[in-house]
C-alpha cells in the first residue's frame, strides 16, 4: 500500500515537475540589424552579401532587403534587377528570443513572383568585419569589403 | 474595037500632048520664075511678119506630076529674140507647095495641097513673158485695118494642107516654162484639113529635153502621131488619139493640151508593155533617185488620165489601170497620182501578188521572211514619205493573204501555212496614244515557233490583234500592244518546262526603250484561259479557268529600278511535285507585287513585296505527313509595312486549327529602325497532341545520342569551361512586341482529354512569356507561366510558375514522374491534391544552370489520400495492429519544398493514419545526398537521421526534432514557427493561380 502511495506520489510529482518545466511562450524580439549593413563577401569564393541601410523603399515592415550574387558563377552586381526585387534579392530582419539566440530571417524572391523562400539562420557571430551564421546543416564565413 | 482604043488613045495622048504643052507654056512662058518670085515675095510679105528671105519662087509641074507645084529656093525667116538660141527661126532651103491650079483658077484661093521642106533647121523659141518667135504669120488678112498697098493679093485665101518638113535639128526652147528640146534627124508631116482636123506625124532620131535643170530626155528615138484639132491664136490642141513612142515605149494620148498662156494638157493615156528597167534608164534622176534602193525589174502597163498646169504648178494623174509585174512580184493598181512633177502624192488601190523576198527591203536585216503574199492594199502618201519611210504621214491600209509563211531572226524561228494580215496605218482608233501609227490583225492558221534550244510554242487557229507606235521614227522607244486569243489551244515548251493552255487570250502592252538599256522596259499583260497544264521538273500543276496578270515598269522617278506585280486569280489549282505533294485548292487569289530597291541587303526589303491571298478549299497531302492536309479558307494580305492575317484555318488529321491577327512595322524592323509588332489569335476547337507526336518525332532519340557523349565524358567536362564561348543561345529580341493569343477548346495528349486549353504566348521588352497557359483535364486544372529572357549572352533567365488544383495523384504522377524525384512517397499515394510549382534560374549560354540563382518552391496538398496499395496497407496494418476499422485513408497531407542555390529542403510535414503519427523534413541536395530527419510522433515519441544517398543510407536514432511542431512533448503548445514558414511559401505560390 505504501508503496503504491509512494509510487503515484512520485508520479505526480513528476508530472508536475514534468508539466512546470515546460518552458513558457518565448517572445521573439526585433534585433537590429546595423551590424549587417553593408557588403560581405563569402570567406571561399566570390559571393557576395549587401544588406542595405534603411531607405523609405528599402524596408517592408520589420523587413529590411539586401541581395547576393556569386561572381564565380558570372553573375555580377549589375545583373541585379534594381527596378523589382527579384532574383538574388531578399528581405531580412533579425530576431532573438534569447540573448544567446539571434535568428536571421531571410525571405528570398524570385524574379517571376513564383514564392518566397524562407530561410532561417542563427548567428553565430558578428563583428565590423565578420560574419557567421549557420542553419541545421551548414555554416555560412563572410568577411566585410568595401564597394 | 482596035479603031475605039486607037481613036481614045490618040485623044488622050492629044489632051495630054495639049496639057503638057500648056503647062509647058504656063511655066516656061506664062508662070515665070520672074513673074512668081515677086507675087510669091509680096505674099510672103503680107502673112509673114518677121523678117524673111524667099528665093526665086517656079512653078513645077514635071517634078511634082501630076500636080502643079510652087517651089521656091529657100525660105528663110528671121525673127531675132533675145536670149533665143538663134536669129533664124527658120531655114528651109527649098521650099515645094504643091497647089490646087483649078482652086485657084476657079475661086483664086491658093490651097496648098502639101508644103514640102526638106533639109529644115528650125529654133523656136518663147522667152519668160511668153513671146514666142514663131508667132510670124498672118492667119487671115487684117480686113479692119485698111490696105493702103499697092498690091494685092491673087487669091482670097491660102490655105496649107500638108507638110512635109525633115529637118536635121529642130530646137525648142520654152524659157517661160523652162522647157527645151533637140531633136535631130526629125521628119514632120502635117495635114490640115481645116485647123479642127489636123494630123501631125512626127518622127525624130534623137530627142533630148530639160525641163528646168533636170534632163528629161536624152537621145530618144521618138514617134508621135498626132491627129488634133488646132489654135495657133491660142496655142490650143485637142488631140485626138495621138501616139507617141519613146524607143520601145509607146504611150496613146487623148485629150487636150494648151501651150498658153503655160502649158496645160488634159488627156487620158495608154500604154503598151513597158520594160521597167529601160524605163527607169529614161526617168530623170529626180524621179529615179528616190527608187534606186529599188531592185525593179519587170514590165509596167498603164492606163491613165493625167492633168497638168505648167501655170499653176498642178499636176494629176487618174491611173484606171496600172500593171506591173516587177521580178516575181505582180501588182494591180488604180488611183491618183498628184503633184506628178513635184512632191508626188499617191492615192492608189492595189492588188498584190508578192513573194516576201521581193520586198526585203522593209524588213529589218536581222530578219528573215519567205512566203507569199497576196491582197489588195490602199496607200495615200507622198512618194518621197513612203520612200523614206515616214509612213505614218500617210495612210496606208491593207488585207493581205500570207502563204507559206517562215520567219527567222536570230535563234526565233515560226513556220505558218496561212495569215490574213489586216492593218491600217495610221491607227485610228488607238487603245493608247502612243499606239497611234499601226493596227494590225492576223488571222493565223496553227503557228509554230521556236527559239532554238530553249523555247518551242504551237498555237491552234488564232486571232492576233497589234498595236504599235511608230518602230521607224527617232523614238527611241517602241510601243507595242497585242491581243492574242484562240479557241484552241496553245502548247509551250522551254527547257524542262511545259504548258498546254486552253482557249488562251492574252493582252500585252510593252515600252522598250532602246537606247537606255538600263532602264526597266514596260510590260503588263493579262493572260485568260480555260485550263492550264503545266510542269517543271517534277512539278506538275493544272488551273482551271484563271485569270494571270503580271506587269513589270520602271518607278516613277528612277526607271531603273523594277517594279513588279502580279495577280492570278483561278477557279482550281492542282498541283504535286513527284510523291512528295499533292495539292488541290477550289478558288484561288494571288496578287504580288513588288519593288526593287538595289541599296537593301535583307530580300524582303530588296523587293518590297505585297502579297494578297485568298485561298478556299485547298487540300495537301505531303509524303512527310500522313493525314490530309486541309485548308478551307486562308485569307491574308503581307506588305513590309503590315502583315494582316484575316482568316487562315488548316483541317490536320483530327486537329483544326485557326489563325488570325495582324503584325507591323515589318519593313521598319528590318531595317532596324522600329519595333516589330503583332497580334495573332491561334484557335483550335481539337487538337491531338499524340496525332503530332506521331508525325513529327525525331528519328533517333535522346537516349540513343547519350550513348555516344556518355563514353566521352572526360573530353565533355573538360571542354564545358570553354564552351559557353562557343555556344550561340537563342537571345530574345528586344525589338520586337509580339502576342500571340491561344485557345484551344479541346487537347488530346496521352490518354488525357484537356480542355480549355488556352493562355498568351508573347515576345516583348526581350521577354519570351507563356503567360497562365492553362487547361482543364482529367488530372487536374493546370495553370503555367513560363518566361525566357536574355538580359546577356551568358547570362540568360528561365522562370516557370506551374499550378495544379484539383489533381488526381495518380494522373499526376502519370503526368509528370519528375514530381515523384522530389516527393518520392508520392509513389504511394492515390488521391486528390494541390500542387504548386514555381522555380528559375539564370543559365549560361550552354544553357547550364547557374546554381546560386536556382530558385525555386513546390506545394504540394492533398486529402483523402489513400496510401499504399490495399495488399501492403493489409499487411502493415497487422504488423502495427491497426484498428479493424481503419480505412486505408489519409485524411491530409500538406508539403512545401524550396530550392535556394544548391539546396532542397523538405519542410517537416506530418502523416496520420490510425494511431500512428509521423513527420518527415530534411535536406536534399542536387548531387542526390540528402540530410532527412524521419520522427515517429505516435504511439511514441522516436526519432531517425536518414542521410547519405540512396545507394548508402545511413540511418541512426537522433532526438525528435519535429515533435515540437506537430505534438509536443508533455502536451505543449505547437510550435508554429515551422508552419507558418510552410504557409509562407504555400500561400505566396497559390496568388498567382488564376484557373
Amino acid at each position: 500500500m505504501k508503496k503504491v502511495c509512494n509510487l503515484l506520489t512520485l508520479g505526480i510529482v513528476l508530472m508536475l515537475v514534468v508539466t512546470g518545466c515546460n518552458k513558457k511562450d518565448e517572445v521573439e524580439i526585433l534585433v537590429d540589424s546595423d551590424p549587417l549593413y553593408g557588403y560581405w563577401k563569402k570567406t571561399t569564393g566570390n559571393e557576395y552579401l549587401r544588406f542595405m541601410t534603411e531607405q523609405e523603399d528599402m524596408r517592408d515592415g520589420d523587413y529590411l532587403f539586401g541581395y547576393e550574387w556569386n561572381e564565380d558563377d558570372d553573375v555580377y552586381e549589375s545583373d541585379i534587377q534594381k527596378q523589382y526585387h527579384g532574383n538574388g534579392w531578399f528581405k531580412y530582419k533579425m530576431t532573438t528570443k534569447s540573448k544567446s539566440d539571434t535568428i536571421l530571417h531571410e525571405l528570398h524572391f524570385m524574379d517571376n513572383q513564383g514564392a518566397t523562400i524562407p530561410k532561417t539562420y542563427t548567428i553565430v557571430s558578428t563583428s565590423s568585419q565578420s560574419l557567421i551564421y549557420k542553419d541545421n546543416l551548414s555554416t555560412y564565413s563572410f568577411i566585410k569589403v568595401k564597394r | 474595037m482596035k479603031r475605039f482604043f486607037k481613036i481614045l488613045g490618040i485623044t488622050l495622048g492629044s489632051l495630054l500632048t495639049v496639057v503638057i504643052i500648056a503647062a509647058t507654056v504656063a511655066i516656061w512662058w506664062v508662070f515665070t520664075p520672074e513673074r512668081l518670085t515677086p507675087v510669091a515675095r509680096q505674099v510672103a510679105d503680107k502673112f509673114i511678119t518677121c523678117d524673111h528671105e524667099l528665093g526665086n519662087v517656079d512653078l513645077t509641074f514635071f517634078s511634082t506630076f501630076p500636080e502643079f507645084a510652087l517651089r521656091a529656093d529657100g525660105l528663110y525667116l528671121i525673127n531675132p529674140m533675145e536670149g533665143a538660141q538663134s536669129d533664124t527661126l527658120l531655114a528651109a532651103p527649098k521650099v515645094v507647095a504643091v497647089v490646087n491650079v483649078m482652086e485657084f483658077l476657079r475661086n483664086q484661093n491658093l490651097i496648098v495641097r502639101e508644103l514640102s521642106l526638106p533639109e529644115v533647121q528650125a529654133n523656136i523659141f518663147i522667152n519668160e513673158q511668153g513671146d514666142n518667135n514663131f508667132s510670124v504669120f498672118v492667119s487671115s488678112p487684117d480686113s479692119t485695118e485698111e490696105d493702103t498697098t499697092a498690091f494685092s493679093l491673087p487669091f482670097q485665101d491660102i490655105r496649107v494642107e500638108g507638110l512635109q518638113l525633115t529637118a536635121p535639128q529642130l530646137s525648142f526652147v520654152d524659157k517661160k516654162d523652162s522647157l527645151s528640146a533637140i531633136l535631130t534627124n526629125t521628119a514632120i508631116n502635117g495635114t490640115v484639113k481645116g485647123w479642127d482636123d489636123v494630123l501631125l506625124t512626127l518622127q525624130s532620131a534623137s530627142v533630148s529635153a530639160t525641163l528646168g535643170d533636170t534632163p528629161y530626155a536624152d537621145g530618144l528615138q521618138v514617134g508621135l502621131t498626132l491627129p488634133a484639132e488646132v489654135n495657133l491664136d491660142s496655142m490650143h490642141f485637142v488631140l485626138h488619139q495621138a501616139q507617141l513612142a519613146i524607143n520601145q515605149f509607146e504611150l496613146g494620148i487623148d485629150g487636150v493640151v494648151d501651150l498658153q498662156p503655160d502649158l496645160a494638157v488634159d488627156a487620158t493615156i495608154q500604154t503598151n508593155n513597158w520594160q521597167i528597167e529601160p524605163l527607169l534608164a529614161l526617168l530623170p534622176a529626180s524621179i529615179t533617185q528616190s527608187l534606186q534602193s529599188f531592185r525593179l525589174k519587170g514590165d509596167i502597163q498603164l492606163s491613165a488620165a493625167a492633168q497638168l498646169d505648167m501655170a499653176t504648178n498642178k499636176s494629176h494623174v487618174s491611173i484606171h489601170q496600172l500593171d506591173a509585174n516587177v521580178w516575181h512580184s505582180s501588182v494591180s493598181a488604180k488611183g491618183e497620182v498628184d503633184d506628178v512633177l513635184n512632191d508626188l502624192y499617191l492615192d492608189m488601190a492595189l492588188d498584190v501578188n508578192v513573194p516576201i523576198w521581193d520586198v526585203e527591203r522593209w524588213i529589218p536585216q536581222d530578219m528573215q521572211v519567205t512566203g507569199a503574199v497576196k491582197g489588195n492594199l490602199a496607200a495615200k502618201i507622198k512618194l518621197a514619205d513612203l520612200t523614206e519611210m515616214q509612213l505614218d504621214k500617210g495612210h496606208i491600209s491593207g488585207d493581205l493573204m500570207l502563204n507559206d509563211i517562215h520567219f527567222q531572226m536570230d535563234s526565233m524561228l515560226a513556220n505558218l501555212d496561212k495569215m490574213r494580215l489586216q492593218f491600217t496605218l495610221p491607227n485610228a482608233t488607238p487603245s493608247h496614244k502612243k499606239l497611234g501609227w499601226l493596227a494590225a490583225t492576223l488571222t493565223m492558221s496553227p503557228l509554230a515557233f521556236e527559239q532554238t534550244g530553249s523555247l518551242a510554242a504551237n498555237i491552234d487557229e488564232s486571232v492576233l490583234k497589234v498595236e504599235a507606235g511608230n518602230v521607224l521614227s527617232n523614238d527611241p522607244i517602241l510601243y507595242a500592244n497585242i491581243n492574242l486569243s484562240s479557241k484552241g489551244q496553245l502548247v509551250a515548251k522551254m527547257d524542262s518546262m511545259a504548258a498546254t493552255m486552253q482557249v488562251p487570250a492574252l493582252t500585252a502592252y510593252a515600252e522598250y526603250d532602246t537606247k537606255d538599256a538600263t532602264h526597266i522596259p514596260v510590260l503588263k499583260a493579262t493572260l485568260d484561259f480555260d485550263d492550264l497544264e503545266g510542269n517543271y521538273t517534277d512539278w506538275l500543276a493544272h488551273l482551271e479557268k484563271s485569270t494571270l496578270k503580271a506587269s513589270i515598269t520602271g518607278g516613277k522617278r528612277n526607271k531603273s529600278v523594277p517594279v513588279m506585280s502580279a495577280q492570278i486569280t483561278t477557279k482550281s489549282l492542282t498541283a504535286s511535285q513527284g510523291e512528295d505533294l499533292a495539292a488541290k485548292t477550289g478558288a484561288l487569289s494571288i496578287s504580288a507585287k513588288a519593288r526593287y530597291n538595289s541599296k537593301a541587303d535583307q530580300i524582303l526589303l530588296k523587293w518590297n513585296p505585297r502579297l494578297d491571298v485568298d485561298l478556299k478549299d485547298g487540300r495537301a497531302l505531303l509524303s512527310s505527313l500522313p493525314p490530309l492536309i486541309e485548308i478551307p479558307q486562308i485569307r491574308f494580305s503581307y506588305s513590309n509595312k503590315d502583315f494582316v492575317i484575316d482568316t487562315s484555318r488548316i483541317v490536320l488529321g483530327n486537329s483544326d486549327f485557326c489563325l488570325s491577327g495582324e503584325v507591323k512595322n515589318i519593313g521598319k524592323w528590318l531595317q532596324k529602325k522600329d519595333t516589330l509588332v503583332g497580334v495573332l489569335n491561334f484557335t483550335s476547337s481539337r487538337t491531338d497532341v499524340n496525332e503530332f507526336m506521331e508525325w513529327f518525332s525525331a528519328d533517333k532519340g535522346s537516349e540513343e545520342t547519350e550513348g555516344a557523349t556518355a563514353t566521352d565524358t572526360t573530353a565533355t567536362s573538360t571542354s564545358t569551361s570553354t564552351s559557353t564561348e562557343e555556344a550561340n543561345p537563342f537571345l530574345v529580341p528586344t525589338d520586337v512586341d509580339l502576342t500571340l493569343n491561344t485557345h484551344i477548346d479541346e487537347t488530346v495528349v496521352f490518354n488525357q482529354n484537356a480542355r480549355n486549353l488556352g493562355g498568351r504566348i508573347y515576345i516583348q521588352d526581350g521577354k519570351l512569356v507563356l503567360e497562365e497557359v492553362g487547361f482543364i483535364c482529367r488530372a487536374a486544372k493546370l495553370q503555367l507561366t513560363a518566361m525566357y529572357r536574355t538580359p546577356r549572352r551568358n547570362h540568360l533567365y528561365l522562370g516557370f510558375d506551374y499550378h495544379m488544383l484539383d489533381v488526381n495523384i495518380q494522373e499526376l504522377v502519370n503526368m509528370v514522374p519528375d514530381v515523384v524525384d522530389m516527393v518520392p512517397m508520392l509513389k504511394s499515394f492515390k488521391g486528390d491534391a494541390e500542387f504548386h510549382l514555381a522555380a528559375e534560374t539564370y543559365l549560361k549560354a550552354n544553357y547550364e544552370p547557374k546554381v546560386s540563382t536556382l530558385r525555386g518552391a513546390c506545394s504540394i496538398f492533398g486529402k483523402d489520400l489513400v496510401v499504399l496499395d490495399s495488399e501492403t496497407f493489409t499487411t502493415i496494418s497487422k504488423l502495427l495492429m491497426f484498428n479493424k476499422k481503419t480505412e486505408n485513408i489519409v485524411d491530409s497531407i500538406s508539403a512545401e519544398i524550396t530550392l535556394y542555390k544548391d539546396e532542397i529542403d523538405v519542410y517537416p510535414f506530418c502523416v496520420s493514419i490510425d494511431n500512428y503519427m509521423a513527420a518527415l523534413g530534411g535536406r536534399h541536395n542536387l548531387d542526390m545526398s540528402f540530410d532527412y530527419h524521419v520522427n515517429l510522433l505516435k504511439p511514441l515519441y522516436l526519432g531517425v537521421d536518414v542521410t547519405g544517398t540512396f545507394d548508402d543510407l545511413n540511418i541512426k536514432l537522433a532526438p525528435c526534432r519535429y515533435a515540437k511542431d506537430f505534438r509536443p512533448l508533455f502536451h505543449g503548445k505547437v510550435d508554429t514557427q515551422s508552419a507558418e514558414l510552410r504557409a509562407t511559401i504555400r500561400n505566396s505560390m497559390r496568388k498567382n493561380v488564376k484557373i
